[in-house]
């Protein structure tokens, strides 16, 4: 069904995956009018930018992606350039349903942990944890 | 054969690193989820010529600058975050339909944009990942 270059690509990704070089990163989005939380995934968070999955507290489906800046950093001395982000500022954005869209300004760590606030098409403010 | 190759690598080595070409974005509006694009033209440099298209179909053309970031963050909403680590552009784009856009995009630095958001002169917002 499949040729030999096609499945050592699948067992190079699949091996790629399981160690660690996409780690994905789950965190929540709480609605900051009412006591209930939904779900976002960043699909590789050691990635600058990348992916999204997420499911609002009332079970909306939404997709998206985001990318970063560099926040703190470390630099190497002679040369002047980083050697590290310390810790990295983003926003992302998701498609939700027919014309709704949610924006979040986020902060993270070099591990992939970080917070944020989100506004969407519909007035709604959620914060974001992840 | 090979000199050719050698060419096409090149080319194809310049393009990947956003030497040269452009960079596109679509923008979602923060008021009703209908989304524009925005062209940037040499995303790595400091200053280049952007153009984009409203959900109206309106064209837009302006240009691009970089600023000091602390100066880009007065400029934008809470989600849209600057560091002083990272480089920081303004862009004002002049539409067909009488819209004018004014842009803060965010980037690291020498590198393509990040992310960024517009607001025309009644309020809207619009956002955007690249």
């Amino acid at each position: 069904m499949f040729g030999p270059t096609r499945a050592l690509l699948a067992l190079v990704a699949l091996a790629a995956l399981s160690s660690g070089c996409a780690s994905a990163r789950e965190g929540y989005l709480y609605d900051s009018q009412a006591p209930r939380k939904g779900s976002i995934l960043f699909q590789d968070a050691r990635a600058t930018s990348g992916g999204l999955i997420a499911q609002l507290a009332d079970g909306e489906q939404c997709t998206g992606k985001f990318n970063t800046v560099p926040d703190e950093v470390e630099v190497d001395n002679e040369t002047g350039r980083v050697d590290r982000e310390d810790s990295q500022v983003g926003l992302a954005i998701l498609k939700c349903g027919s014309q709704h869209v949610v924006r979040c300004g986020f902060q993270r760590d070099h591990a992939g942990a970080g917070y944020g606030h989100c506004s969407d098409t519909a007035g709604r403010h959620f914060d974001l944890y992840f | 054969m090979t000199s050719k190759l050698g060419c096409l690598s090149v080319i194809g080595g310049l393009l990947l690193s956003g030497c040269v070409g452009s960079q596109q974005a679509q923008m979602y509006s923060m008021k009703d989820g209908s989304t524009a694009t925005l062209v940037l033209d040499s995303p790595s440099a400091s200053a280049g010529s952007v153009s984009g298209k409203l959900a109206s179909g309106a064209n837009c053309r302006g240009s691009f600058s970089t600023l000091d970031p602390a100066n880009a963050k007065k400029l934008a909403s809470p989600e849209m975050v600057f560091t002083e680590n990272a480089s920081a552009s303004v862009a004002v784009l002049s539409c067909d339909s009488g819209t004018v856009l004014r842009c803060t995009l965010a980037r690291r630095t020498g590198e393509a944009f990040s992310y960024g958001e517009c607001r025309d002169q009644g309020g809207t917002q619009y956002s955007m990942v690249f």
